[in-house]
């Protein structure tokens, strides 16, 4: 008899645990999955954000892990096709129980796992790199978001770019990636511009990963714009640059999205933008140093990875990830790490500017860094900037 | 358009009309002596650019002889592939030894995303100076003089092989009629694998030309190697000189077509006038009639 009660009791036992354990969490560890592009044509330039949020998350762990429990954090490979990002999300919830999907890069990756996760209320999805309004816009209970979207880069950027030309541009042109957001930044520009009684003389839209821009520059070269918006992945750009420089051509003023901020867009171009070209950007520059905690996790993990924008990026998306853990508690469950992360205000992650985040408005940050080159290497060329109200 | 713009879009189109024309030369060589159409030419160019640019550039050696031992190491791949992969097991029907190629373009491509896939893109040091040159006026960069010039070497090479040689006799033999070649006395194993090697060596020539322009990825020949075949398809796959033709043509109507009318019709340009061939004139553009492969 004793032994059928104590059978029931362990049963029991059993059922109460299964029922009230929070996926992807155990006694010392917190299972986060994720999707990013470890291979394919964009591989270069976003895997190091995962890079730089593993190493960051490794820190923690030799630290002691949040709450005595260490993160283990494994990323799918999408190669950068939106099928196979959707079904890496599906195996990380389905199949791997993962706590939460952390990270991942480039809009139409991030665009798909995002129509999966709405579906999913209860699954937390942190800080893709991706400038989408469709992530935050409208606000979803589980969606949290780091970059701002490319319309907001332009509304912040555009006007600091134009003030800063040496001759005040009359004409524009806007060139950039098939993606999603690309629209809304299109919009923006031309209300920017409108504001400032520029014309837009060109405008084109092209798909990823092209392999010859050379109509493109030939075309912006017959319209010879005052100033042109890029939008590219960054060896795109680079592409694009180098096609702009063979064919001897290139605008007095320039201004590019965050993407022409990652050092495989500039490694390739060298000094050729030095001048000319401002970019949004989102970090601190692994040169700055704010920086070097993030640089040091890096080389711990990753000796050989160079750190960039896409690693400090990592890094920050990291960062703010252990802070929301850590402000849940011991008993981590992702309806309270919501609620951690939508009560996080001004939370200073020493790289970017403050983080905030509430009930109805899941994007962290408000204001993107203007970044140029010199010499091939980016520096800042001033504060902060958020757009004109 | 103006004159200088008209040019530029002109240099434009035959600098990418002579990579479809070599690589297009390279699939119609192959065709016309073995009766395969090699769909994993692009890749075996791709594999070898990644073999120059990662680790054959690192030799103690100057960058031509680097280069040159990356094209004769894809030419020894090249050959090899036809040795283990079609002569080994003859049975098969041209569609089979189609699919054979298709087989090995997978199987090439996965081993690249497998080795390199995960940093690509990469930056491969140009065969040329940057920098450009200015005549009358117009500036014509040293990377497109380059191509057009090799192209153009490479065109004449091949010309004066299959003229006026023994074994470029001995290739036009095989084309026409490898049976009558064998009973010639013509060694048709031997030509065919002197084929695959030079076609190896086109291809990976022409990935090494395009890898500065458009950064090393696994996708590097994707774009290039249908074109290739559409450049192939114009000239008949059986005209040497048709095929040039074809690309430089279809080089230039994709340069025009897409600076003039619309950038977006730049894809379907080019299959449209594959369709437009292979239905109303399927032996090619300058065929004077209806002729296959005996």
């Amino acid at each position: 008899m004793n032994m059928r009660r104590a059978g029931i009791a362990a049963l029991c036992a059993f059922f109460s645990v299964a029922a009230t354990a929070e996926p992807g969490v155990t006694d010392t560890t917190i299972f986060l999955g994720g999707s990013n592009a470890l291979s394919g044509p964009v591989a270069a330039v976003c895997a190091p954000a995962s890079y730089g949020a593993k190493a960051w998350f490794d820190k923690v762990n030799r630290d002691g892990g949040v709450h005595g429990r260490k993160i283990d954090y494994n990323v799918l490979d999408d190669a950068f096709s939106a099928q196979r990002a959707v079904s890496n999300a599906r195996r990380i919830v389905q199949q791997d129980n993962a706590f939460a999907i952390f990270g991942g890069c480039a809009s139409p990756t991030s665009s798909a796992i995002l129509q999966y996760v709405v579906g999913q209320p209860e699954v937390p999805y942190l800080f893709p790199w991706a400038a989408m309004n469709e992530l935050t816009e409208p606000t979803k209970k589980n969606v949290f978001a780091l970059l701002p979207n490319y319309a907001f880069q332009v509304r912040a950027m555009l006007p600091f770019t134009i003030q800063r030309a040496a001759v005040k541009p009359k004409t524009a042109a806007f060139l950039m990636m098939n993606v999603p957001g690309a629209e809304d930044m299109r919009k923006a520009m031309k209300e920017v511009l409108a504001a400032q009684g520029i014309s837009l003389v060109y405008e084109e839209l092209f798909e990823v990963n092209i392999p010859d821009y050379t109509p493109y520059i030939l075309q912006l070269k017959s319209k010879n714009p005052d100033l042109v918006l890029f939008g590219d992945s960054a060896a795109g750009a680079a592409r694009l640059f180098l096609t702009m420089k063979r064919q001897d051509w290139r605008p007095p003023t320039a201004f590019g999205v965050t993407t022409l901020t990652a050092e495989q867009f500039l490694d390739p171009v060298g000094d050729y933008p030095d001048g000319w070209l401002s970019a949004a950007g989102m970090v601190s520059p692994p040169s700055a140093p704010e920086s070097k905690d993030c640089n040091d996790a890096l080389k711990a993990s990753y000796p050989d990875q160079k750190p960039n924008h896409f690693t400090m990026f990592g890094c920050l998306a990291a960062k703010i990830g252990v802070e929301a853990m850590n402000r849940t508690g011991r008993n981590l469950t992702r309806a309270g790490l919501i609620n951690a992360l939508e009560n996080m205000r001004g939370y200073d992650s020493k790289i970017s500017g403050p983080v905030s985040f509430t009930p109805t408005d899941h994007m962290g940050t408000s204001a993107v860094v203007p970044f140029g080159t010199k010499g091939g290497q980016f520096i800042t060329l001033g504060a902060p900037l958020k757009p004109a109200r | 358009m103006n004159f200088d713009l008209a040019l530029a879009t002109a240099v434009a189109g035959i600098v990418s009309g002579a990579y479809y024309s070599l690589l297009g030369l390279a699939i119609a060589l192959i065709y016309r002596t073995t009766a395969v159409a090699n769909f994993a030419q692009g890749e075996l160019g791709t594999l070898s650019t990644f073999l120059l640019v990662l680790y054959i550039s690192r030799l103690p050696m100057p960058p031509l002889l680097q280069l040159i031992l990356a094209i004769a190491i894809a030419a020894g791949i090249s050959s090899l592939a036809y040795i283990t992969l079609l002569r080994a097991q003859r049975g098969g029907d041209a569609l089979n030894l189609t699919v054979r190629t298709l087989a090995l373009y997978t199987l090439v491509h996965s081993v690249t995303l497998y080795f390199w896939g995960a940093n690509e893109p990469y930056t491969a040091k140009g065969l040329f100076s940057a920098g450009n040159v200015d005549i009358a006026g117009f500036k014509l960069a040293y990377d497109q003089m380059g191509t057009l010039a090799i192209a153009g070497s490479l065109g004449l090479g091949l010309f004066i092989l299959f003229r006026f040689t023994r074994v470029g006799l001995a290739m036009r033999s095989v084309a026409m009629n490898a049976e009558v070649a064998s009973l010639l006395g013509i060694d048709v194993n031997r030509i065919a694998l002197v084929v695959w090697l030079i076609a190896g060596a086109i291809g990976a020539l022409v990935a090494m030309l395009i890898a500065p322009v458009s950064f090393l990825g696994t996708d590097l020949m994707q774009p290039y190697i249908l074109k290739a075949f559409t450049a192939a398809v114009l000239g008949g796959l059986t005209s040497f000189p048709g095929v040039v033709v074809g690309g430089l043509l279809l080089g230039l109507i994709e340069s025009f077509g897409s600076t003039w009318i619309s950038i977006h019709l730049r894809e379907p340009f080019t299959f449209v006038i594959l369709l437009l061939v292979l239905l109303f004139r399927p032996a090619g553009l300058f065929a004077r009639d209806h002729a296959g492969r005996v």
